[in-house]
């Protein structure tokens, strides 16, 4: 594989591989001296055009700690601001001589786009609503450490399915590797088209008891009150997981979030006090699988310019 | 000049020669030469030119997209004979002057070029033009293409004044709230985490638009329909006497979401390509005659402008240079329709609705192309004459090629 653009595509040995090195550096990580030479001499670009913090420190520090040079585009300094094109900034980072380029951008297929005009490596950091497949591998890689497996698997997520990228890199993920999925959700944000593509659309309500992975989604504050949802607490009330609902969890549930968390809105901070509520983990493992990303797509490549 | 085509098929049917003289065809049947330069065409079709009342030529003010020359040029190779040009530029043409501007520089182009004005001033909706005086000058419809008119107040006042002054006006159908992103509304465009214009947008447009007509007895013209829900619209006022006619790209015949790679801007075009059921039934409708016919909405840009992510690809594909050859190729030799309902659909119909008569027949103006029905060839980049590249059949592979046109009486295109 030379990019990772997507889940839906992606080969599911390749991504087998993928949680399998992520073990190997999360040892690394837990070491005193966490830095490797494996990427020295390689040059990742990161061209992220919608702001996250997360993410982007997250691949940041993964580039690091494999000893590549990092370069920073952002849009708010660059000439796009003096009318650019998005290609012409391609072309014009990728002539520096880049191996692995990084993208985040507002629109789906972003990262396709970028793959087809360069030479380097392409990750998909998050492309509009389509796809963020590297959130989806590191929530894979901490289930499995908690519960060993990635099949045969209740997976439901709640919240706003329509405009999550997280929601759909999942989907395709545990339907890859034999698990059932679960969206639930405002219907205004969760379109019945989601059954043909393998997901259940359910009652929240109806299926807390047996589930095995929770995983909550950010409710986005523009769409807190308006169109979409009336108001902040009739999201919660229907389909935020409160504290009465987090009693009828099983021990067994792992809770997962994308982050950042809206506490009070789609998850109270009650969950805090339950073992198996993992955000934090997701986001010590993201590195972790993010490493094994670079490894496996700029690692074995010859130089290319 | 007087030119002698030896040997074609008329309307792909029938063997005779055609005599040219003076832009005129004098003779069709079994002709001698008597000193007019032969062309030997022998075995090939020769059929009435094309007529396409939906271009954008983009002059003035995008000149780096197209211009009335270059899309002339475009046209005469895909066939076509006469034009219609959108008014959407810079400035927008929504005056006398302009339409009389515009007919000025096209008076020696090789195609007709017919200009539809702007319903309202600046194209915003609010202020009627000059119909009246735009139609004195040369403007044969009205449309405000690429947005829709969406106050409705504005939209009856131009419905019963275009009535009034005898002139259709042309809708770009689709409500701007419900059509804010850039793909269909279907399985593929959830699946892809699309931002979609819905084809609800298209059916409740066209409802009102449609309404309206029938009630002050305007003619309407429903630019690009792309939907079977706003075509049935459509049709059942029509059945109740409303004079509403429509028409349909090649694009939207050929290709449905789930044929595209859901990434390539070269797709992205308002009203957007929908789904394979809504092609399907497009087609079907399209053959049975409920679609009046083929416009292109040829809408050239630049590379830049196009090779984006598709949140900044600007919308629109080209077509002139191939929309036969690709309608020939998928509907004709298919079996879907015959070459003669084809041929109404892309040359009597339109010219008719640009006021115009093409017609293959002793007499008429020599307004003709003959195509090579057996050649195929790849769609490359640098046989587009065109001023932009943005044609969806690019690296396709056709059947038939557009081998000479004669326009307003002049052998325009030879390739």
């Amino acid at each position: 594989m030379k990019h990772l653009l997507d889940i839906e595509t992606a080969d599911r040995d390749f991504l087998m591989k993928i949680l399998e090195s992520a073990e190997v550096f999360l040892k690394v990580l837990e070491q005193p001296s966490k830095k490797l030479p494996t990427l020295r001499g390689k040059t990742v670009l990161f061209m992220f055009m919608e702001p996250s913090t997360r993410t982007q420190s997250s691949f940041e520090v993964a580039a690091k700690r494999l000893s590549a040079d990092t370069v920073n585009f952002s849009p708010a300094k660059s000439s796009m601001r003096k009318g650019e094109t998005f290609l012409d900034t391609l072309y014009n980072l990728q002539a520096m001589g880049v191996d692995g380029i990084i993208v985040r951008h507002s629109s789906p297929g972003a990262a396709h786009f970028v793959a087809q005009h360069t030479k380097a490596s392409v990750i998909n950091a998050g492309d509009g609503a389509h796809e963020h497949p590297t959130q989806a591998l590191l929530d894979a890689f901490t289930v499995r450490r908690h519960l060993g497996r990635l099949n045969g698997l209740k997976v439901l997520i709640v919240g706003d399915i329509l405009h999550s990228r997280v929601a759909r890199s999942n989907l395709f993920l545990w339907r890859m590797f034999g698990s059932e999925v679960m969206f639930s959700g405002p219907p205004t944000l969760l379109p019945g088209e989601f059954e043909g593509l393998g997901a259940r659309i359910v009652a929240l309500d109806d299926v807390l008891e047996d589930i095995d992975v929770l995983m909550v989604l950010r409710l986005q504050r523009e769409r807190m009150e308006g169109p979409y949802v009336p108001s902040v607490r009739e999201y919660r009330r229907y389909w935020g997981i409160t504290r009465e609902r987090l009693r009828r969890l099983p021990e067994r549930t792992i809770i997962l979030h994308p982050g950042p968390v809206n506490w009070g809105v789609e998850l109270d901070w009650e969950a805090n006090d339950r073992e198996n509520t993992l955000i934090l983990e997701q986001v010590r493992n993201g590195v972790a699988v993010r490493m094994a990303v670079l490894y496996h797509l700029l690692a074995r490549t010859e130089e290319v310019g | 000049m007087r030119y002698l085509l030896k040997g074609g098929l008329i309307l792909g049917e029938t063997p005779a020669d055609i005599l040219i003289e003076d832009g005129r065809i004098t003779k069709i049947g079994d002709v001698r030469a008597d000193g007019a330069e032969v062309i030997d065409v022998g075995g090939r079709f020769v059929l009435p030119a094309l007529a396409d009342p939906h271009v954008h030529a983009r002059e003035p003010g995008f000149e780096h997209k197209e211009t009335l020359e270059t899309v002339s040029w475009a046209a005469v190779a895909g066939g076509y004979a006469h034009v219609g040009v959108m008014p959407n530029t810079s400035p927008p043409i929504d005056s006398p002057e302009m339409v009389r501007a515009l007919k000025a520089r096209s008076e020696n182009l090789p195609v007709g070029i017919h200009v539809v004005g702007a319903i309202t001033k600046g194209r915003e909706g609010r202020e009627l033009t000059e119909m009246g005086l735009m139609r004195e000058a040369g403007a044969f419809a009205f449309s405000d293409d690429g947005s829709w008119v969406s106050d409705p107040s504005v939209m009856l006042n131009a419905l019963i004044y275009a009535s009034h002054m005898g002139v259709p006006l042309i809708t770009h159908a689709e409500v701007p709230e419900l059509a804010r992103g850039f793909a269909n509304y279907d399985a593929v465009g959830i699946k892809y985490g699309m931002r979609f214009r819905s084809p609800l947008a298209e059916e409740l447009a066209i409802y009102r638009d449609a309404r309206m007509a029938s009630l002050v007895g305007a003619h309407l013209h429903v630019a690009h329909i792309s939907t079977p829900d706003g075509l049935e619209v459509a049709l059942s006022f029509r059945e109740r006497g409303a004079r509403i006619t429509t028409e349909i790209t090649p694009h939207h015949l050929l290709f449905s979401t789930d044929r595209i790679p859901f990434y390539d801007p070269t797709f992205r075009v308002n009203p957007p390509i929908r789904s394979e059921a809504d092609r399907r039934a497009m087609v079907d409708a399209f053959r049975k005659g409920l679609i009046d016919f083929v416009a292109t909405d040829h809408a050239p840009h630049a590379y830049y402008e196009k090779e984006a992510p598709l949140t900044d690809a600007s919308p629109g594909v080209e077509g002139l240079e191939t929309a036969f050859s690709a309608l020939y190729t998928h509907l004709v030799l298919t079996g879907e329709m015959s070459l003669r309902d084809l041929l109404v659909r892309m040359s009597a119909r339109p010219a008719d609705f640009l006021g115009v008569a093409v017609s293959l027949s002793e007499g008429s103006e020599a307004n003709l192309f003959v195509f090579d029905q057996d050649a195929e060839w790849k769609v490359r980049e640098e046989d587009l004459r065109s001023a932009s590249k943005n044609n969806p059949f690019l690296g396709k592979v056709l059947r038939g090629r557009v081998l000479m046109t004669f326009a307003k009486g002049s052998l325009a295109y030879r390739r």
